[in-house]
Formats: C-alpha cells, sequence, structure tokens
C-alpha cells in the first residue's frame, strides 16, 4: 500500500506501483490540471511539486513518491493567487492554455528557490516546458514579473 | 438520455477586465474604427460555407433575472482567443458589461449556429457582423421591453451599461429586470438593425479584455479534451497500423491482460486507405486508468498487413519530387509567355526548394470520449469541426445525426490536427463495442506516427531577368502530394485551395508568369497544417525573391517592392482558371498590391530594416498575402561560429483589416514566430519501409524557451472603416521561415534551400 | 547539436534513486532533447507494442507517380470522401 499525500490530504494506492504518477492524480484521484504531453519527461506539461520540488509525474512512478507530499496547480494556491499565477494573469500569457499548469509549476519551483533569477535562469529552467502555441515571451515577462513585481 | 448520467460540461467562466496588458511588446498604431451603423460595408463567403451563419440573438444570447447574460461561443478554442472575441463583440453591441458576462461553448450544431469549422482563419473574418447583429438585436429587445413597461416610445429610452434607461426621466430598468420581456420582443429585421457607431465600442478594438478562460487556465481548472470523467468510464490505448493503408492481421494480448488494471482487449474497425477521417483501425487496451490501458497497449503483440505503402521512404521520395519539379507538370497559370521570355533572357536565376512533412504536435495529443448506448452518442472532444464531427459520428455508427450530440471542450492546440475526428471515432467505436463510456488516449508517439501530416513538396522556381535585371519572365513548379489525397484514392494534383495559397496567386507585376503542379502521388495521410500550401510556395518565392536581389546587387526589400509593383488591384485574369480566394469574394477581399506595398513599408520603417548589425548577425525580410491578409516579416538573426542559430529580433506588420481583439492578433503573431522558428530549424517527419521514424519531442523537437526569439514587436496596421477583417490565426506563420532564411544568407554567406535547417550551418 | 540537460528544479537530489541512471541515459541516446529526469524512475511508456511484425510484403516502391489508395471503398465512406473533396472545394481551411 503507497501512501500519498496530494494537495493535503492523504491517499492511499494499492494498485499498481509503478503507476506514473500523473495517472494516478488525473484518473484515480481526479485532479486533471496535470496534463499529459509527452510522456517522456521532455515537454514539462505533467510538472508537479513532489516535497516542494518541480518533478515530471509522467515518469515518477507511485512507488517514487511513496510517503511524500505532491502539490499539484489546484493545491498551489488555496484561491489560485500565487504571486506566479497572478504574473501569468497580468501578462494573458496563455494561448491554448494547455502547457500552462506545467508552466506554472516549474515557474514557482524555480522563484522558491531562486527568488531573483537572471533571465538566463529564467530561460533555463523553463526550457524543460515545451509551449507549441509560443507563449515564451509573456512566459519569460510573467516570471520576471513574478520575481520582482515589475 | 444521457443528461441523467453525465453532467454537462459547464465551460461556463465570469470574466474580469484586465488591468493592464503591461508587459507586451506589440503596437496598435492606432485603435480601429469599426464600420458604421447600419449593414456591413462588405462581403464575405461566410454564406457559402456549410450551414452559412446565424445572426439570431435567441440563439446565442440569454439573460437570467439576476442580469447575467449567457453568451454561446460557438467557435472552436485553440488557443486564438476566439471564445472571448466572438462573444465579446456581442457584449459590446448589447451593451453587456462584460464583467456580468459568461461564456458557454454550443455543441456541434451547425442548423442552429451556423458554421462551426473553426479552420482556415475565418472566425472572426465570418462572424464580425453576424455577432454585431446578434448583440445590436438583443440591445434593441431590451429597448423595446424597457419603452413597454414605462409605456413610452422606444426612440425615448436607450441601452446602456447592462441598463436600459429613460433619458427624458433618467428612470433605469437593469437588464435582468428586462430579462423576461426582452425575449418575447420580436427579432428585429438584419435591415433594421441600429449597430453601434464605432467610436462608442468599449471592447472591440481595445484589447484590453483578458481572455475568458484565464483564470481557470492558471488554476487548472480550465477543461480540455482530455480532462473529461465520467460516471464508470473506461480508459484506451490503440495500437494502430503503422504504415497508412496497412491492416490488423492478428495479435496477442496475454501479456497486455497481465497488465494491473487492464480490463479488456478488443480488436477497432479500420477502413481501406484513403477515408477522410475515418479510424485506422487496430487494437484497443481498455483499463481502469489511462496509464494502465498504454502500458497493456505497450504489452501487446500484433502482426500487419502493411499494405501498398510499405516501401514509402523520404530519402527516394525526395528525389523524385525534386526530378518531378525538373520537368514540365499541369500548367495552372499562364500569363504571356514565360518559356519565351526564360529564353531570351538577359540571366535566369533558378532555386530549388525542398520542405519536408511537418507534424503538428499540438500539447495535447488526441484524445476524445464517447458514451454510446440505445442507439445514441454523446461525445465530449476536443474538435476544430463540431459539426462534422457529429456527421462522421452518425455515418460510423450508423445512427441519424440527430441521436448525436458533439460537446466540445477546449482545446490544447489545434493547427489543424483536430479538424480531423478520427481520434473521437476510435471513442465511439469503442464505446459502443464495450458498452461504457471510454475516453481513448493517444501517446506523444502515436500522435507523431498518425497524424494527417502537413505535405512534403519541391519547388522550383525560375525568374528570367533582362539587362536593367527587371524580372520579365517567371516560372514556378510545386510538386506536393495534395490534402485530396485523404479523401480519393489517385489524386495527384494540388487542390485549387493549395494552388491558391501563394503559388498561382503569386501578385508580382511581372508580364510573363507561368505555374505547374507536376503530379505527386501521396503515401501518407496529407491534412492541413496551420497556414497549409503557404508554407512551402511562400518560402520558395519568398527566398528566390533574395536570391534574384543578391545576384543582381539590390536590397532585397527594395527587390521585394520591386516586383509587387506599383499600388494596384493585381489582376491575374485569364491566367488562372477559377482562381480560389480562400473562399472569399474578390470584391471585398482583392489581391491588393497597395496592401502588400504598405505592411513591407511599414516593417522596414519600425523594424528597422537600416540599422547596422553586429558581425554574425542578419536581417532578412519576407512578405506574404494569407487568408486574405497581408504579413510582412523581418528576423534578425545571429550565428555563432558553431553554426547555432539565435534570433534577437522579430518585427511583424500585419494588415487584418477591421480588427476586433489586437492583443489577441499580437499573441497570435507571437505565436507563429515560435511555430515558424520550429518548423525552420527542425520541423520534419520522415518515413522509411512505410513507417514514421520519429516519434516524440526527442527526435522532433519543436523550439523551447531558450531558443525563442527575445522580442516579437508586432504592427497592427490601422484599418480604415469600410475594410473587411482578414484571417489572423495562420498568416503570421508563412513568412518567417523565408525571412529567418534570408537573414541567414544576410549573417554568413549561406542560403538555406531545403527544410529543416537542421545541422546546415554547423562547421563542414 | 548538444544541449545541456535540463535542471529542473534545485530540490532534483532528493529524488535519485538507482533507476535515475537508466533514465539519463535514455536522454543521452535521445540526441539533442532537452528532457528533465527530475522525480522519475518510471521507464517510458507508450512508445507502441512490444512487438509488432509485418507480413513480407510485395509492395512495389512509393513513387510520386504510382498511387497506392483503395478504390472499392464501401458506399458510406465514397459518400463521406466525395462530400468532403466538394467541401474543401469551397473553404479550403
Amino acid at each position: 500500500m503507497i501512501k500519498v499525500t496530494v494537495n493535503g490530504q492523504e491517499h492511499s494506492w494499492d494498485g499498481d506501483p509503478s503507476l506514473p504518477l500523473l495517472w494516478y492524480l488525473r484518473d484515480e484521484v481526479g485532479l486533471t490540471g496535470t496534463k499529459f504531453g509527452c510522456g517522456k519527461a521532455l515537454c514539462g506539461a505533467c510538472t508537479v511539486h513532489v516535497e516542494g520540488a518541480a518533478a515530471r509525474s509522467c515518469i515518477t512512478a507511485m512507488s517514487d513518491v511513496d510517503g511524500q507530499k505532491v502539490t499539484t496547480i489546484e493545491g498551489l494556491d488555496p484561491h489560485g493567487d500565487h504571486p506566479v499565477q497572478k504574473a501569468w494573469r497580468e501578462v494573458n500569457v496563455p494561448q491554448c492554455g494547455y502547457c500552462q499548469a506545467g508552466q506554472i509549476m516549474q515557474a514557482a519551483a524555480l522563484l522558491k528557490d531562486n527568488p531573483h533569477p537572471s533571465d538566463g535562469d529564467i530561460r533555463d529552467t523553463m526550457s524543460g516546458n515545451i509551449c507549441r502555441c509560443g507563449c515564451y515571451q509573456r512566459i519569460e515577462a510573467a516570471v520576471r514579473l513574478a520575481a520582482t513585481g515589475a | 438520455m444521457h443528461g441523467n448520467i453525465v453532467p454537462p460540461i459547464e465551460n461556463v467562466s465570469r470574466r474580469a477586465i484586465l488591468r493592464g496588458m503591461g508587459i507586451t511588446a506589440g503596437l496598435v498604431l492606432a485603435a480601429p474604427v469599426l464600420s458604421r451603423p447600419g449593414m456591413a460595408a462588405y462581403n464575405t463567403g461566410a454564406g457559402a460555407m456549410p450551414h452559412g451563419t446565424v445572426n439570431d440573438p435567441r440563439v446565442f444570447v440569454s439573460i437570467a433575472p439576476d442580469g447575467i447574460v449567457t453568451i454561446l461561443a460557438h467557435r472552436s478554442e485553440m488557443g486564438t482567443g476566439v471564445r472571448t472575441s466572438l462573444p465579446m463583440i456581442v457584449a459590446d453591441e448589447m451593451e453587456a458589461d462584460w464583467t456580468r458576462v459568461q461564456v458557454r461553448q454550443a455543441p456541434g450544431d451547425e442548423v442552429r449556429f451556423g458554421n462551426q469549422d473553426t479552420d482556415g482563419s475565418r472566425s472572426t473574418r465570418h462572424y464580425l457582423m453576424p455577432m454585431r447583429q446578434v448583440g445590436a438585436a438583443a440591445r434593441m429587445m431590451l429597448e423595446a421591453a424597457a419603452a413597454k413597461r414605462w409605456n413610452v416610445a422606444v426612440t425615448e429610452v436607450t441601452a446602456a451599461n447592462h441598463e436600459v434607461v429613460h433619458t427624458a426621466t433618467g428612470r433605469k430598468l437593469g437588464f435582468g429586470e428586462l430579462a423576461n420581456d426582452a425575449a418575447v420582443q420580436p427579432v428585429a429585421d438584419v435591415s433594421r438593425l441600429r449597430l453601434k457607431d464605432p467610436k462608442d465600442f468599449r471592447y472591440m478594438g481595445k484589447g484590453q479584455v483578458g481572455i475568458v478562460d484565464l483564470h481557470d487556465i492558471t488554476t487548472g481548472k480550465a477543461m480540455y479534451g482530455i480532462d473529461t470523467r465520467l460516471p464508470g468510464m473506461k480508459y484506451a490505448a490503440l495500437a494502430r497500423p503503422p504504415v497508412t493503408g496497412g491492416k490488423l492481421v492478428s495479435f496477442d494480448a496475454t501479456e497486455a491482460m497481465k497488465v494491473s488494471g487492464v480490463e479488456n482487449v478488443i480488436e477497432v474497425q479500420g477502413w481501406p486507405w484513403p477515408s477522410k477521417f475515418q479510424p485506422l483501425g487496430g487494437v484497443a487496451v481498455i483499463a481502469r486508468n489511462t496509464g494502465a490501458a498504454i502500458m497493456g497497449r505497450d504489452a501487446l503483440k500484433v502482426v500487419w498487413d502493411d499494405g501498398a505503402n510499405a516501401k514509402y521512404d523520404s530519402v527516394s521520395y525526395r528525389t523524385e519530387l525534386e526530378d518531378a519539379a525538373r520537368k514540365p507538370g499541369l500548367v495552372v497559370r499562364n500569363n504571356g509567355d514565360a518559356e519565351a521570355a526564360l529564353k531570351s533572357a538577359d540571366k535566369v536565376v533558378v532555386g530549388e526548394y525542398y520542405l519536408p512533412h511537418v507534424a503538428h504536435v499540438s500539447m495535447e495529443p488526441p484524445v476524445a470520449t464517447a458514451h454510446v448506448a440505445d442507439g445514441r452518442a454523446e461525445i465530449w472532444a476536443p474538435v476544430q469541426s463540431p459539426q462534422g464531427t457529429r456527421d462522421d459520428v452518425a455515418k460510423t455508427l450508423g445512427i441519424p445525426v440527430e441521436n448525436v450530440t458533439v460537446n466540445v471542450t477546449l482545446l490544447g492546440g489545434g493547427f489543424g490536427r483536430k479538424s480531423k475526428c478520427d481520434y473521437a471515432l476510435e471513442a465511439a467505436l469503442i464505446s459502443k463495442t464495450i458498452g461504457a463510456p471510454v475516453k481513448v488516449q493517444w501517446t506523444r508517439e502515436d500522435d507523431v506516427r498518425h497524424d494527417f501530416l502537413h505535405t512534403v513538396s519541391a519547388e522550383r522556381i525560375e525568374a528570367g531577368l533582362d539587362k536593367s535585371g527587371k524580372v520579365i519572365a517567371w516560372r514556378h513548379r510545386s510538386v506536393a502530394p495534395t490534402i485530396a489525397s485523404t479523401f480519393a484514392a489517385g489524386a495527384k494534383h494540388q487542390a485549387p485551395f493549395e494552388l491558391g495559397m501563394g503559388f498561382v496567386d503569386m501578385p508580382f507585376d511581372i508580364a510573363n508568369v507561368r505555374c505547374e503542379n507536376p503530379e505527386a502521388a501521396a503515401h501518407t495521410r496529407i491534412g492541413w497544417f496551420r497556414s497549409v500550401s503557404n508554407i512551402p510556395h511562400s518560402f520558395a518565392v519568398q527566398t528566390m525573391v533574395a536570391e534574384i536581389a543578391q545576384q543582381t546587387g539590390r536590397d532585397p526589400k527594395d527587390m521585394l517592392l520591386e516586383l509587387i509593383g506599383p499600388a494596384r488591384i493585381v489582376d491575374i485574369g485569364a491566367g488562372v482558371k477559377d482562381l480560389w480566394n480562400y473562399g472569399e469574394p474578390v470584391d471585398s477581399y482583392p489581391i491588393d498590391a497597395g496592401r502588400l506595398r504598405r505592411v513591407v513599408e511599414l516593417v522596414a520603417e519600425k523594424g528597422e530594416w537600416s540599422r547596422k548589425v553586429p558581425k554574425g548577425h542578419g536581417l532578412g525580410i519576407a512578405v506574404h498575402r494569407s487568408f486574405v491578409s497581408y504579413i510582412a516579416t523581418i528576423v534578425e538573426v545571429a550565428v555563432d561560429d558553431k553554426g547555432q542559430l539565435s534570433v534577437p529580433r522579430v518585427d511583424t506588420a500585419i494588415d487584418c483589416g477591421t480588427f476586433v481583439n489586437p492583443e489577441r492578433i499580437q499573441s497570435q503573431i507571437e505565436g507563429a514566430a515560435i511555430m515558424g522558428l520550429s518548423l525552420a530549424k527542425y520541423g520534419e517527419i520522415t518515413f522509411k519501409d512505410g513507417r514514421v521514424v520519429q516519434g516524440n519531442f526527442d527526435d522532433h523537437p519543436v523550439v523551447r524557451i531558450d531558443e525563442a526569439p527575445k522580442i516579437t514587436n508586432v504592427h497592427i496596421m490601422p484599418a480604415a472603416p469600410d475594410v473587411p477583417p482578414s484571417g489572423v490565426g495562420e498568416p503570421g506563420v508563412p513568412p518567417f521561415a523565408p525571412a529567418l532564411c534570408n537573414a541567414i544568407f544576410a549573417a554568413t554567406g549561406k542560403r538555406i534551400r531545403s527544410l529543416p535547417i537542421g545541422k546546415q550551418l554547423e562547421p563542414a | 547539436m548538444k544541449k545541456t540537460l535540463l535542471a529542473v528544479g534545485l530540490g532534483l537530489l532528493l529524488m535519485v534513486s538507482p533507476l535515475m541512471t537508466c533514465s539519463v541515459l535514455a536522454d543521452e541516446a535521445a540526441g539533442n532533447a532537452r528532457s528533465s529526469t527530475v522525480g522519475g524512475t518510471r521507464p517510458h511508456i507508450g512508445n507502441g507494442p512490444a512487438e509488432e511484425k509485418s507480413l513480407p510484403s510485395s509492395a512495389p516502391p512509393a513513387t510520386t507517380t504510382r498511387t497506392t489508395g483503395a478504390t472499392d471503398q464501401d458506399k458510406t465512406v465514397r459518400t463521406m470522401n466525395s462530400n468532403e473533396r466538394a467541401k474543401v472545394e469551397v473553404g479550403g481551411k
């Protein structure tokens, strides 16, 4: 039996321990904010926080998160008002929006570890997250805004 | 019948006005002036589309007693902002307060809503006026209801900001208080509608309204196709024939059934190719969650019959395409005598170009949910063609179309892939077989390997110049398998709509022009990809312009303006039989060389074409008319000594006529630069033994944030009131790759004639 | 083009496990992809059936001149095809 805390709530899983966390969150728990994009940790759409660190849930097995705390986009902030979320809205970042939960989770992890990232830091860290619509210019601006308030 | 078990997808959002658009690089040159009160000053091809347009306010607008106005969005949202822009037109015209407006997504039903095919960069172009009419009619019904309540003439009352005011006495009634009375008022005939004076618009043309799904997207609540969940729903992943036209011979599900969570393995019917958007067939693994279904699929053992395309090979096919472009082909445009003029020319510049298949790879891979039972079907899917999906589900299941409901979710990207509903048909067939609701999920590899790919093409242009360097002859051959091959075996020539995308409609002021289209049989599924055949045609034409400039020692921008010639309406005349004009009437949407010139001049000015750039940098320019819009792009590229390129700056000028949401125009153009850069740097799907070689973002990369242009400036041409609206979603893509490659030439002296750029710039 | 492996989130060391090595190798094999192994030990799923075979093929080379599609479609598909073709002649997409 695997025990995992998701957004502060404890869950247990007695199914396949190799099931990717992504599909557990989406299909078994019903938290669909975390998205599937590649299944191979290439695109970042599935990014969540495990013990506060950004992790690609598509290649994270349930057995990897036994006894750990997972945060998804739904749990990032109770009112959806994390500085990164607010900055995303301020800059009107999304086009189709599908990748944005992963982008936001990645950006939130970046700012937690590095509250004042350089433009290079932002580009490096966010380069694991693909946006096919091409919102990159605004993503960079939004991360900067969240970090500096400007 | 599903109503009791299936909650409707709400997709309802309450809006707030953005506080400010602050951090963007766009530039709106002037607030647009939309057409004057009264009827449209222009015609569009909307009426010729299947089911035309509907402008009845009772179809699109409802008002609750609490004053909340609900407006239906009937086009699919895949990132263009249309789910915001069209309802915003209605709200503005009816004087609704946007903060008290909800947007709900309409299901597929073109008889009720008019055409819903969200493609061809058509939504604003075809629906600006019908949506204004919807809003105006709704406003007039509210005014009539108020006048009746107060027993005054309707001319004495005015709707303003969610209430109706009696001017003389200052009495007011809110929209909510008038809702019931307004609903029974007659709908004014279109000829009697009083449209707002454009100077009174509060939302249109301002760019200050955020997209309706913004809050839901940033909090993970937005509902895409992948997010549908129904009681008792199963999850499915499929193994499909690896070669187009192949079919299942046998399969062994022993290991698949051992995967924890797998419940069932079934065969899914396929159709002989070409079969439009029908499923490819194969084997479906049904499980309790998506992960289990995929793991089960991955444990299958399958034997295929590859069929007639088993030897499709991109290397040999390319050679054939290029050979074909060197020989005469079907003449699709002929003005003057290009053959003779080429012979008598003082100099002939020849360019041969190659552009490979490209995959869409929307971030949300194909996915659909279906519940089929008791002769009815309900679908939840991210589709660009809701009614087309409905029709196809009905035909595939053999049930009446009235028994099919298609609920349109948000699309996690579309780019043309989601105009083809094969994934929804798979879900319908599987649900029917297993007797339960099911969600079919494609993996990224499934998506890349079973796409309806952008065509592959060889382009060859010969330009004949006289002694003064003037271009007197132009012969362009374009060879590419046609999208029509997806509907008809044996289709070997580009269809009129492909020819009309920047090939036979080439607007240059050249006396002798000949366009030929040698045949090219397809060996995989070919489909629409954002901007379609404009990509190869524009690449060839716009690279050729720079090649001529280079060989005659002229500035590429000046060369471009010389070739465009004087401001005029371009008359191709008898040169092309039945010129396709994006389905638009030529009186409202002619090929206007003046507008083409002006976007070149605008981008040259704002993009500082004459600026000095550092060593290793270069500027390139390209212009293209597509989807009846005019777009010019300047790219600044930097190429280092290892051949790695970066893009410090992009400037794009767009003339899309009258516009509604400049902020979303800006985002579309920013995104088009990224997509253009992706297809230029990396975009390539190849075939070996009939199979797609690539599978995921590792061997089929797309541009990431660290390669993105540092800044994309968007310059929107101000529009006169009588200029009809034109496309925005697609037109940004075609000029990007040629502008980039022209910039690379300026930086390095190396001419890129074949995409993707790949390793071509790396030192030998 | 060799890209640096992405370091996503700085807490990645928390997540190291014996299988991590395999993931990293897989990523390097993938060439220029910027992938992340953060958090992950799960082998990649989604690539397709474990074992796929094809019957011996006698198909001739797929050329630009030889068409290969079936012409014996059933009536429903034939109608859908011709309707769609007619539709794109107008709309084009």
